[in-house]
């Protein structure tokens, strides 16, 4: 094999046994996601586990059940030198964060994780069972122990101590920057342990806990923190002196320099448009550019990666990055945090107690988007007197007086983590379960300067992430027929551009109009755009405006983005950030790379001739696996719908995107998708289009025979004709 | 203050025509074996002296972020497949730590006086006068010993001995040869002195170049050395360091 290394381990935390898997066994599913999902499919039927019997709500069931199979994933470009596909990792498994279910799903995340992983011989690492007693893997090459937290103190310890005490363990007195060899590891190396940790948030089980690696790489969604929490799994270490082996290693050179010289901005050499550019996160610029720059203003109060954070820096990057989007600083405070990772106290005094209060959430270990929409919601009620000490949701001595303080972060945090007091119980379920216990569900809503006091919950129970689904349809609608929000970013970059552009700098005319993004991007949206009679029509897949959005066109439009990044951002793991390379700036057709450049990584890497449409087959059936597991775990059509709010209120801001209007002269252009609501019935309709497209049933929305035996899974067909669960074609 | 450019050439220069003299004094006293390894003429050397190289590999750590794709394209050409173990250079990267100090970057130096060559016994280290006097393992005289590790000075030593597929798994050495003889590389045309070393190229950042003027010897600074430009400051990178930048350094 090329690309994998071989084996994948099976790690039963119960009985302590470790077993191997065949990676060749799984091969057809690539890596990441559709590797795990296969993986956890077959021990769940192997296992006979009754998913649909499960109680989310219970602290010992759904994704807290020692029968939760915990996986975690590299993919054949891990650890190879492919850009922004080096570094990645993905978590799989049942979530605990969403509501009423806890979906199979899955986190993904930076650093070095999963190419240490490989080097140390493995694929990925299975985790099954709940140990009795608090617990760290600790992985050298071939040499894999399961050891008591006891013996280092590590359970109670924030994310960041927990990893010194590994490294000091593994590595011994051994300085910084000599050759280590630790027992256990068949060779030598100069890197510390790659290590996969969770916080107090995590231990204590906390609903939103994440898992952490080095200091800023972080699996957010679906609360894995969490649920290493419930097996009393603090920590999983790996230290490899191993190779991987690939096809074509100057293959993989090569079409790395000629991506990086073709595609990329030069970082040495850039115009102040370059800049700009960069900020608009296209792939392949060197990041220093994007991320250490100047970012937008109305990012100031929340993203303090840019400039305004007053301290020397220097850039820092995932492992095989081009651009490194992150960075590191004089203080250490926060190393390697970015975007919503910043976003916890964006309300905080100064920018100071906001990169204090940044370390501080990581060191705890939680997701800090439920935060973003989570603690201003909270500040009102405690301004409106409803939190308080002795008020109706009793939060103890935290004191919101001092909100806005590095002390008022450190008690919020702890209250939460610790689950101290009825409010931080409450908060460390969730806030859709908090809310439920509060009986405060009609807050979920749109907040606005008047009101604070709603948050935005508009599927899953899971906070919304910038991207409302009543104008980003793509986003919107593919996170609720999926398990999480999506955070896939292709669709909304073609947004920002336009904004940024637009209504930041006041640049005219676009660099790619928005009859330029439609058709660059229709172009590859091949299988989808094929059967199409001409490239006019398929270009509707792009049109949102009102009168479109429950089309089959834009059903097309959620399946080919579900397909796509099922295959290539799940599985193969490349960077949500980089990939896919549709439109692209620096170039003067704005052609970009992908997915000509993709299929010559994979064959570099690989040996294997695997074409686009290839990939996107691959990537429907992955998409379908999930459907079966979700259906086994309790699915209907009738679940899916969005919060209340989506289709009462209507979505106050003015959100771009490309629309068609025959009747104007610029028939395709950038013009408002916001200020609207969805309609309940045409949602409903648009699910039917969905799921006949896909090839599900249209009543259940559940898979058929005829489209899993279409894609070689006849004997999935079976199970779930015997388990009642199959759907009528 | 850092000599120019020219300065550096002149004195790489003197010491060439100094090491020529001295070697042709050598020479004469203890004759001189040839190693022909296909067709590529390489001299045993090193007892008491040694010739320039023509070459030289210098890093900025305070711009490189850490990504290892120097490693990792290090590995690639050299061995065939991504090994960081196997990397001639090697990048430390303490997560933890407070920029600029938490990112070690530390790559062969190509000695002016390399001890790796002196310590070997077996005539697999050596000075290729072919190819701007590098200095080469070659792998076939090479016992892996481990002589040439403990005799490099520097932390982490530079030489690195492991299993070698090609010669049945047994140990052999390697280090840095400036892609020299590198069986994967991309280019045609190849590595060395005169041709693409990979981690340069791969750099992202432009945080490693290749230099023909010798480096000070000394310390550190003859190899670190700063590469972040006016621009890369006007980011907010680096800025208490990038007013010392010296365009003639990049």
């Amino acid at each position: 094999m090329s690309g994998w290394v071989g084996k994948i381990v099976r790690i039963n935390l119960t009985t302590k046994k470790i077993s191997y898997i065949n990676t060749s066994d799984y091969e057809e599913w690539i890596g990441g996601h559709g590797m795990g999902a296969k993986i956890f499919y077959d021990i769940m039927i192997e296992k006979g586990v009754d998913l649909e019997s499960m109680d989310h709500n219970s602290p010992t069931d759904g994704g807290f059940s020692p029968d939760n199979v915990v996986s975690i994933m590299t993919s054949p470009f891990t650890g190879t030198g492919v850009p922004a596909a080096t570094g990645r990792t993905e978590v799989q498994g049942m979530g605990v964060q969403q509501y009423p279910i806890g979906w199979y799903t899955k986190s993904l995340f930076g650093g070095r994780f999963g190419p240490m992983v490989k080097f140390a011989g493995y694929d990925g690492i299975v985790i099954e069972g709940a140990a009795s007693e608090p617990v760290w893997i600790d992985i050298r090459d071939s040499d894999i122990n399961i050891r008591k937290c006891s013996e280092l103190g590590l359970w109670g310890k924030d994310t960041v101590e927990a990893q010194k005490l590994i490294w000091d363990y593994v590595v011994g007195d051994e300085e910084y920057g000599t050759w280590i060899s630790p027992e256990g590891l068949s060779g030598r190396t100069t890197q510390r342990p790659a290590v996969l940790t969770m916080g107090r948030a995590g231990e204590n089980k906390c609903r939103f806990a994440c898992l952490i690696h080095d200091m800023g790489n972080c699996a957010g969604a679906g609360g894995f923190g969490a649920v290493f929490g419930s097996k009393n799994l603090k920590a999983v270490s790996v230290i490899g002196s191993g190779g991987i082996p690939v096809a074509d290693p100057a293959g993989i050179v090569k079409e790395r320099l000629s991506n990086l010289e073709e595609y990329a901005g030069n970082i040495n050499n850039f115009t102040i448009i370059d800049r700009i550019r960069g900020m608009l996160r296209h792939p392949f610029l060197p990041g220093a550019a994007e991320a250490y720059g100047k970012t937008p203003t109305n990012w100031d109060n929340a993203d303090f990666t840019s400039s305004l954070r007053n301290e020397n820096k220097g850039p820092s990057s995932c492992m095989g990055c081009y651009g490194g989007c992150r960075a590191r600083y004089q203080s250490g405070l926060a190393n390697e945090s970015k975007c919503a990772g910043t976003y916890f106290y964006a309300q905080a005094d100064s920018k100071d107690i906001m990169v204090q209060a940044t370390d501080l959430v990581n060191r705890y270990g939680f997701n800090t988007f439920d935060f973003y929409q989570g603690v201003p919601y909270l500040k009102a009620l405690a301004d409106q007197g409803v939190i308080g000490k002795g008020c109706e949701i009793d939060c103890g001595d935290l004191d919101w007086s001092t909100f806005g303080s590095i002390e008022f972060a450190q008690e919020f945090l702890r209250t939460i983590a610790e689950r101290e007091t009825e409010f931080g119980d409450a908060v460390a379920e969730g806030f859709y379960r908090a809310l439920d216990r509060w009986g405060r569900l009609d807050d979920i809503g749109d907040a606005s300067e008047e009101d604070m006091a709603h948050i935005p919950l508009p599927y899953w129970g899971l906070p919304e992430h910038h991207y409302d689904a009543r104008a980003q349809l793509d986003y919107g609608f593919g996170s609720i027929l999926g398990d999480r929000e999506t955070c896939e970013h292709y669709f909304t970059s073609i947004y920002w551009d336009n904004y940024w552009h637009e209504i930041l700098y006041g640049l005219k005319p676009l660099d790619a109009n928005a009859l330029q993004s439609v058709t660059l991007t229709v172009e590859k949206m091949l299988p989808h755009a094929s059967d199409y009679a001409s490239q006019e029509e398929a270009m509707q897949m792009m049109n949102y405006s009102t009168e479109n959005m429950y089309s089959e066109h834009i059903a097309r439009l959620v399946s080919w983005d579900r397909h796509c990044t099922r295959f290539f951002k799940a599985s193969l793991i490349m960077c949500d950030w980089r990939f896919p390379d549709i439109i692209n700036y620096m170039r003067d057709d704005k052609r970009g790379s992908s997915f000509t450049s993709e299929e010559r990584f994979i064959k570099a890497v690989t040996g294997k001739d695997l074409s686009y449409l290839d990939c996107m087959e691959i990537g429907r059936k992955i998409w379908n696996l999930d459907n079966v597991i979700w259906t086994l775990q309790g699915r209907h059509r009738d679940m899916v719908y969005f919060a209340d709010y989506i289709y009462r209120d209507t979505f106050e801001k003015e959100w771009k995107m490309t629309t068609y209007d025959a009747s104007e002269s610029t028939t395709w252009a950038f013009r408002d998708c916001g200020n609207r609501k969805l309609d309940r019935d045409e949602f409903d309709n648009f699910k039917t289009r969905f799921y006949a497209y896909e090839g599900w049933d249209t009543k259940t929305g559940w898979p058929t025979r005829s489209t899993l035996e279409d894609l070689g899974l006849k004997e999935i067909a079976d199970t779930l004709e015997s388990r009642g669960k199959l759907g009528s074609n | 203050m850092k000599p120019t450019k020219d300065e550096n050439e002149k004195s790489v220069d003197t010491i060439r025509k100094k090491n020529l003299s001295t070697r042709r004094d050598f020479l004469r006293v203890v004759g001189v074996f040839a190693i022909g390894a296909s067709g590529v003429g390489m001299l045993s050397c090193g007892r008491e002296t040694s010739d320039a190289c023509m070459g030289y590999v210098l890093v900025d750590p305070a711009k490189c972020q850490g990504c290892l794709t120097c490693m990792v394209a290090c590995s690639l050409v050299n061995e065939g497949c991504v090994n960081l173990s196997l990397s001639r250079i090697q990048v430390q990267r303490d997560t933890f730590g407070t920029y600029p100090n938490n990112i070690q970057v530390t790559q062969c130096r190509q000695c002016e006086d390399p001890k790796c060559v002196e310590a070997c016994t077996n005539g697999a280290l050596a000075i290729d006068r072919e190819n701007g006097n590098i200095r080469v393992i070659n792998r076939n005289y090479c016992n892996g010993c481990g002589r040439c590790m403990q005799a490099c000075p520097y932390v982490p030593e530079r030489p690195m001995v492991a299993p070698d597929p090609q010669f049945a798994g047994t140990l052999r050495s390697r280090k840095c040869d400036l892609c020299l003889s590198a069986p994967y590389h991309w280019d045609p045309a190849g590595g060395g002195v005169d041709g693409k070393q990979a981690c340069v190229a791969a750099c992202p950042l432009g945080a490693i170049k290749f230099t023909t003027s010798m480096p000070v010897q000394e310390g550190n600074d003859g190899y670190n050395v700063n590469m972040r430009g006016i621009l890369w400051g006007d980011l907010g990178l680096g800025y208490d360091v990038y007013m010392e930048y010296d365009e003639s350094d990049v």
